[in-house]
């Protein structure tokens, strides 16, 4: 596999990751840049890499949490950094506004980080518990616990809701 | 029927046991338009899934690089494979050991302990325990041994003599009193 064809085929998952870590567009962006910055000046040394995907994943991750780290230390406050910000448009406002929707995206938001990373890489990503192990750095058995308990956190969160059963089935 | 199915996949994927093809499947069922009405409060989370895949990194984002078509270079344990087959390296590594082997063998035989052997010499038979002994030194050895034994055992048997005729004298003169 060339650069170029790597660069098109997991650009899109790192940058949603970053986003779900980050929470900031522009940050998100950020990560993703320094990350294909990285690996072509890294690119000799990526014939020690057996998976590249799992690879740039793990570097968004890193990078992710320098930029959280960054703002925390500006604010003092990492909730903040968590939250989106209004300063941007996210791709989030171009989405559909369903309230259901919009509600399980703020839920898995409020999820405490292993979680809610380990949810995205399973639910959105479709990676496997192996992959999300060596993506998050975590365990097997991490990785199935925090899986569990973010998705009985946001069943709990669906049956308490008023809109939980007021969907719109188009 | 598609109730039970789905009902219990469901059930099973907030417990964390579901395996990807069968989140595929729930992915699949909740995009359909023919949701069970029980089921179709789980709608918007699956909704919300696909929803996400929509966010994608623009093109014009990317940063440019010069040759960014070149190939990422393959492993190296492959490449290594490859070269050792290819360079000369397996020709040195099959002489190396070839070397070691018939080196052990030498080296186990200059060493190996030698089988004793019989040999008939001057009508005795010698075990000879290494091929370098000289028979006739055996020889030797075993005469002088066994003159030192003869020797020694006929003095036991003078001594023996002596002192049985020294008894006898005795007794005869006891026996001249009585």
């Amino acid at each position: 596999m060339n650069f170029e064809k790597l660069a098109i085929s997991v650009k899109d998952k790192l940058y949603r990751f970053a986003l779900r870590m980050t929470g900031d567009v522009a940050e998100a962006e950020d990560v993703v840049q320094e990350v294909f910055i990285k690996v072509w000046n890294k690119r000799d040394d990526m014939q020690e890499v057996l998976n590249h995907e799992a690879y740039c994943m793990t570097l968004t991750r890193n990078l992710s949490l320098d930029k959280l780290r960054s703002k925390h230390r500006r604010t003092s406050e990492i909730g903040e950094a968590l939250q989106l910000t209004d300063s941007h448009s996210t791709p989030y406002d171009e989405a559909e506004k369903s309230d259901a929707i919009e509600s399980i995206r703020k839920w898995m938001q409020d999820l405490p980080e292993k979680q809610r990373l380990t949810m995205h890489l399973r639910d959105i990503e479709g990676m496997t518990y192996d992959e999300i192990s060596t993506t998050l750095e975590m365990s097997l058995a991490q990785v199935k616990v925090n899986l569990h308990r973010a998705r009985q956190f946001i069943r709990e969160k669906m049956l308490a809701s008023e809109s939980f059963g007021l969907v719109d089935n188009g | 029927m598609t109730f039970t199915i789905i009902n219990d996949l469901i059930e099973k994927y907030f417990t964390g046991e579901t395996s990807l093809e069968e989140e595929q499947i729930l992915r699949g069922y909740f995009k359909g338009s023919n949701i069970d009405l029980r089921l179709l409060s789980y709608a918007p989370l699956f909704q919300f899934f696909e929803k996400e895949k929509d966010i994608v990194f623009e093109g014009s984002k990317m940063p440019k690089f010069q040759n960014a078509e070149a190939r990422i270079p393959k492993l190296k344990t492959q490449n290594s494979k490859l070269k050792i087959l290819r360079g000369g390296y397996f020709w040195k590594i099959a002489a190396t050991l070839a070397f070691l082997v018939v080196g052990s063998v030498a080296i186990f035989k200059v060493f190996e302990p030698k089988s004793p052997q019989i040999v008939e010499h001057r009508g005795a038979k010698i075990i000879v325990l290494d091929g370098d002994d000289d028979p006739e030194v055996a020889y030797e050895k075993v005469k002088e041994a066994l003159s030192l034994v003869s020797k020694k055992m006929k003095k036991g048997t003078d001594e023996t003599t002596d002192g049985l005729m020294k008894l006898k004298d005795a007794t005869s003169v006891l026996n001249n009193e009585n």
